[in-house]
């Protein structure tokens, strides 16, 4: 009688110690967490990635979709926003508890190849599926001469407008960086809290907006090799002079750049108080929705020595984890149906991947989406490196420093040049991952 | 026999506890001092024991050394410093027979009630340059010049102090707490007889509330610190170290090195020169003040 709450702490302890996964145990297939599992049951996880509000109702119709036509198979979809999906994919990764699929950003890809973490899907997908790809997007899934995964969304970046702000100012939307000046200046009223041209100067892609200038200018990241960074040449140098000119010299741009992620830009946009800014197809989607009586308009982002644009792709990757490739892929096949890709597209306005939906009627009457298609051809993809994330994040700290005014663009660019060449060099020196 | 019956109980009923403690403290504090004196691969699992590169590579970084350390010096001193000067003065006012005292330990309280990320968030779009509250108050009142209200988190110097600003908002609240419960522990009769001997209202302050509460005063201070330093939430949600470095922390470096670009050898590195930093804290503060301690009774 005396032991009896000895015996009651200890048993409460020892019931909580069983329910707890050890820490070196490694976790069999998803279907054995949670519910029990039926003989013959597959369960696939799908760590998706969201692009906007309708990527949850989107997944959920394809889910039930998939499982009808497949009985044996279980889809398990997660939905994560990018910034803390491409973390949480990392540390699962690193926990060797990766999901099944995933949707990352093709920027990620070399790292994860380089963890030997992803499935090559060359010898599951047929020539015939393969052609039915405009060439252009597999780019990014293409990695060391196999083919990692199949694009997801496809994007090329555009200058959006507001056609009444520049209707009002007695503009055309600018073609060349003269005009782009001229224009953003007459759209400009800080009385009344309207900016000209939205400068991105935080968070993801801050590095981005100003290769839309870099590659305006004939500038390049890196030299053809690859081994070296050539931001820093004259070329470069004058397109962030030019971006740090807009925001200082000629006040265009809304005050205080490094306050705006592109969320921000995009929201001011949507509430009228930025004239023209840079983003991508899903951004046309959001404004029907959101904001109807907005008129807009898109094009091409203004040159200067040449016109160019970024184009971006995500990818849908298998992971070399994943218990049951052959369900796996035939998730695949059927994410890839025509139809199915074209109610992706028609959902969240991306770039169609296949040329029977590039070439659909729906398509072909839009001018967004023919505007987009076009400038896929002129698009520059940003080049694949392992070390990717960090690179982009010290080009994001030079650019800061410029926009800042904390150093000139000439030193800001010098500076981040010395981190980025070293941190090109790593590949070399790395171990390999168990 | 009845006083080794009760020992075992004792020891039975720690037991669960202490091995919970071990295998969530202890074991990954003594995997993460092994670990930074090792090869880390990318997955973050170390390799061959017994080299020093980690610590090269973090020491060698010009951003953790100009930035990165000053910045959490700042950050630490400041916040910490405020704090305690702040949370003095509410929890003795706090401690008088003023009307509508529970209601304002409650409202006092209430920064701690919510995580830090969600209070951090709120300050983040308090803090917006053209749609926070704040600026909106401050063009209102005609104190800033429309449309030129700055934007708080974007400013190299205005960043720091706008994230120290939100630092010292959610530490009051806990320090506010712990002095109050010391100086509800001294007795009246002391303050009487100061009263009596003529002391005024700043001396009976100095020369009895302030060593009375040493005791309590030395724990806020310690546990503040040790809070603070490792505060990552904060910054983090505001800022995320940036913009350009300018309000990196270790911390937050760490989980940027470490998580986002995969140095996990780096990061282990960092995390065994934090643990050393504030050991070394803690024990040359508790030497002094518990030496000061005995020598004033």
């Amino acid at each position: 009688m005396r032991y009896w709450p000895v015996v009651l702490l200890v048993a409460l302890f020892a019931l909580i110690f069983a329910g707890c996964p050890k820490p070196s145990e490694t976790p069999t297939t998803p279907a054995t967490q949670g519910a029990a599992p039926t003989a013959g049951i597959t369960t696939l996880k799908f760590l998706a990635m969201e692009y906007d509000t309708n990527t949850r109702p989107f997944m959920e119709k394809v889910k039930q979709q998939f499982e009808a036509a497949n009985p044996g198979i279980k889809l398990d979809v997660e939905i994560v926003d990018w910034n803390l999906g491409k973390d949480k994919l990392a540390t699962l990764v690193s926990a060797n508890n990766a999901p099944d699929l995933a949707n990352i950003a093709t920027l990620w890809l070399p790292e994860y190849v380089q963890l030997d973490a992803v499935e090559p899907l060359d010898s599951y997908i047929t020539k015939d599926m393969r052609d039915r790809f405009l060439p252009a997007t597999l780019h990014g899934a293409e990695y060391q001469s196999k083919l990692y995964g199949l694009p997801i969304a496809v994007s090329a970046r555009a200058l959006y407008y507001n056609k009444d702000l520049l209707a009002a100012a007695k503009c055309q939307p600018p073609t060349n960086w003269q005009e782009l000046v001229t224009v953003a200046k007459k759209c400009t009223n800080p009385a009344k809290g309207v900016y000209g041209f939205g400068v991105q100067g935080s968070k993801v892609e801050t590095d981005v907006y100003w290769y839309y200038f870099l590659w305006a200018n004939k500038g390049e990241i890196l030299t053809p090799d690859g081994t070296q960074a050539a931001f820093n040449s004259p070329a470069g140098v004058e397109a962030l002079q030019y971006v740090c000119d807009l925001i200082d010299k000629e006040k265009c741009t809304e005050p205080e750049p490094t306050a705006y992620d592109r969320e921000g830009l995009q929201e001011m946009f949507k509430s009228g108080k930025l004239a023209m800014t840079i983003t991508g197809p899903w951004f046309w989607k959001m404004l029907k929705k959101d904001v109807p009586n907005l008129h807009y308009g898109v094009a091409p982002i203004p040159g200067n020595k040449q016109q160019k644009t970024m184009a971006v792709t995500d990818n849908l990757i298998m992971f070399k984890s994943c218990k049951d490739k052959q369900a796996a892929w035939k998730f695949i096949e059927f994410f890839y149906k025509p139809e199915l890709r074209q109610q992706w597209a028609e959902t969240f306005g991306m770039i169609p991947e296949l040329k029977s939906v590039a070439g659909s009627d729906f398509i072909k009457k839009s001018t967004e989406w023919t505007t987009f298609l076009k400038l896929l051809d002129s698009g520059i993809f940003v080049p694949l490196h392992p070390r990717w994330t960090a690179i982009a994040k010290e080009i994001e700290v030079g650019v800061q420093e410029a926009l800042l005014k904390q150093k000139s663009p000439k030193a800001a660019l010098d500076a981040a040049k010395v981190r980025v060449d070293a941190l090109l060099k790593e590949p070399a020196a790395d171990k390999p991952a168990k | 026999m009845q006083r080794g019956r009760t020992t075992l109980i004792a020891y039975l009923c720690l037991a669960p506890s202490a091995i919970l403690a071990a295998g969530v403290i202890f074991y990954p504090i003594l995997r993460t001092f092994y670990a930074a004196f090792c090869e880390v691969d990318r997955k973050g699992n170390p390799h061959a024991f017994g080299t020093l590169d980690n610590f090269r590579a973090v020491l060698g970084s010009e951003v953790f050394r100009n930035q990165v350390v000053p910045h959490t010096a700042l950050w630490t001193v400041a916040v910490v410093g405020v704090t305690i000067t702040l949370s003095l003065f509410i929890a003795v006012a706090l401690n008088e027979r003023l009307p509508g005292r529970r209601l304002m330990r409650a409202i006092v309280m209430l920064p701690w009630a919510t995580s830090l990320v969600i209070s951090a968030a709120v300050w983040k779009w308090i803090l917006h340059p053209t749609q926070g509250p704040l600026n909106r108050l401050l063009e209102g009142w005609g104190l800033m010049p429309y449309g030129l209200a700055p934007a708080w988190l974007a400013r190299p110097g205005m960043a720091m102090a706008a994230v120290i600003a939100v630092g010292i908002w959610v530490s009051i609240p806990f320090t506010s707490v712990v002095l109050l419960a010391g100086l509800q522990s001294i007795g009246d009769d002391v303050y009487e007889a100061a009263l009596i001997d003529g002391a005024t209202g700043w001396r009976r302050f100095r020369h009895i509330t302030i060593p009375l509460l040493r005791p309590v005063l030395l724990v806020a201070v310690l546990l503040n610190v040790i809070y603070v330093f490792n505060s990552f939430p904060i910054i983090w949600t505001l800022t995320e170290g940036g913009p350009a470095n300018q309000t990196h922390i270790i911390v937050t470096y760490l989980y940027q090195t470490a998580i986002s670009q995969r140095e996990y050898g780096q990061g282990y590195a960092m995390a065994v020169l934090t643990f050393l930093v504030l050991l070394a804290f803690s024990l040359i503060y508790t030497r002094l003040h518990s030496r000061e301690g005995l020598q004033s009774e």
